[in-house]
């Protein structure tokens, strides 16, 4: 048990973080969540009920996504998540983002635009998770989940094509 | 912010799923570059890997074989640590099984050795069971970039000392060639003897000073049948001169800036001040505005009562 979530833990580390990164999080934040989740996911091991646990890639991603979403105190501090013009620029600053390859970092501007929901399910999206999935992860309708990513989707489409703004294809 | 290369065309379903998952990969790759793997983590899923699978096993964590061993000793961890000469905080993560105080294996184990001889616990079988335990578990090392970049850091301020002494070399020079040429500029003859006049002569001033009257108190109880004359040079150096009754000198020598002096008489005080300008004068615990401009020699009179204050001699 323990050699196979330390397995789990190795595949999914770097991509929590990432999925963490695409709903908002700079790179720290984004850390810790995960790692908090993890652990979380360790006591379930140590407890025995890890086993019970169906869609671990999930679970820890709704683990991670609230850990990350719930305040801690002084020492989580959490930026203001503002949606505004401004929002570019927002996940610039952080320590670590000027070797992010310009893609990943034009990508994460993006996001940054998106709503709260629209970009949970499109963090999930890039992961490969279908909207019925994220909806039930999110603890969303379906319809609503498939809403927000094709809402998010022509939103990215404008905000990365900004010369052509009218062409839609939905 | 960068827009995509192809932005000016419309990025079609097909192609924003591309983008995504090309500009996905790259982020992935970054936090895989960048990311330290929570050794922390690593190390509780160690440790408590100790506490299920060992523990059912009954035997207890080194860390807790230690601490048990200690308490059954009835030492304290200070106490251990001042026989042993491991730190305290070392002794205290090394009970809780954090290892990474020691600064690598070879020397937690030489801990482990010290420690449970101390305790009175065998050390091999001790640093054989870390060993043991330490096997399979991954290496925590892959973690180190953070506390690589905690060490540069520290290591950073030792660096610049050679600048700092540099700097504080030439600020030195600088501030001696500044005095000496104050010093050359100011005054007239007695400036060589100036910095040594004050304290190092007191046979011309401190003695004479404390004749006329020993208990050389402050100005603002001035007595009233003396003559209390306080010289400050605020402003810059002086050279002055100070004579009691019957032209005794009480002092002669310069006054540097920040200086301050006081004399007393029973009588009289007679002042020759070479720099006016800089020195601010209080008779009788009053301030004075006889003193004058810069760069005009003065000479002031006072007797005891309040200044019936001499005419300025030109």
């Amino acid at each position: 048990m323990r050699r196979s979530f330390l397995d789990f833990f190795q595949l999914e580390y770097h991509r929590v973080v990432r999925f963490l990164m695409c709903c908002g999080a700079d790179q720290q934040t984004a850390e810790d969540a995960a790692q908090e989740a993890f652990v979380e996911g360790w006591r379930m091991v140590t407890a025995g009920t890890w086993g019970s646990v169906d869609n671990r890639q999930g679970w820890i991603r709704r683990i991670a996504l609230s850990a990350y979403r719930r305040p801690r105190g002084q020492k989580r501090c959490q930026l203001p998540i503002s949606h505004g013009v401004d929002l570019p620029d927002r996940s610039e600053p952080g320590p670590g983002h000027e070797e992010l390859t310009v893609q990943a970092r034009t990508v994460l501007a993006a996001l940054a635009q998106l709503s709260d929901d629209q970009r949970h399910v499109m963090a999930l999206h890039l992961d490969g998770y279908s909207s019925a999935e994220s909806a039930q992860l999110l603890g969303l309708q379906d319809q609503k989940a498939r809403d927000l990513l094709k809402g998010a989707r022509r939103k990215l489409r404008r905000i990365l094509s900004p010369a052509e703004p009218a062409e839609r294809k939905d | 912010m960068s827009r995509h290369e192809d932005g000016h065309e419309s990025l079609a379903e097909a192609r924003l799923d591309t983008f995504l998952t090309t500009a996905g990969d790259a982020l992935l790759h970054h936090v895989q570059n960048t990311t330290s793997v929570s050794e922390a983590l690593l190390r509780l899923m160690g440790a408590d890997q100790e506490n299920t699978a060992q523990g059912r096993s009954a035997r207890p964590s080194v860390g807790r074989a230690l601490q048990q061993a200690r308490t059954d000793a009835g030492l304290t961890v200070e106490e251990l640590s001042s026989t042993t000469r491991v730190r305290i905080p070392v002794v205290r993560a090394i009970e809780q099984n954090d290892f990474t105080h020691c600064g690598g294996s070879s020397y937690a184990r030489a801990h482990i050795r010290l420690l449970a001889r101390a305790v009175g616990l065998d050390p091999d079988t001790l640093v054989e069971q870390y060993d043991t335990d330490r096997s399979g578990f991954p290496d925590p090392v892959p973690a180190a970039p953070l506390f690589e970049a905690e060490r540069v850091t520290r290591r950073e301020p030792l660096r610049p000392n050679w600048t700092a002494g540099l700097a504080a070399a030439v600020v030195a020079v600088v501030v001696f060639t500044g005095f000496t040429l104050i010093g050359d500029g100011s005054r007239d003859g007695s400036r060589p003897a100036h910095s040594s006049v004050a304290e190092a002569d007191p046979s011309k001033s401190a003695e004479p000073q404390r004749k006329p009257e020993p208990s050389d108190g402050a100005i603002a109880a001035a007595p009233a049948d003396k003559v209390v004359v306080q010289l400050i040079a605020d402003s810059g150096s002086s050279w002055i001169s100070v004579n009691g009754r019957d032209g005794q000198l009480l002092y002669e020598g310069v006054l540097k800036e920040g200086d301050s002096k006081t004399f007393l008489d029973g009588e009289r005080i007679d002042l020759v001040l070479g720099n006016p300008g800089a020195i601010q004068l209080y008779v009788n615990g009053k301030k004075s505005d006889d003193a004058g401009d810069m760069g005009q020699i003065q000479r002031l009179s006072y007797t005891k009562g309040d200044p019936a204050h001499g005419e300025p001699a030109r």
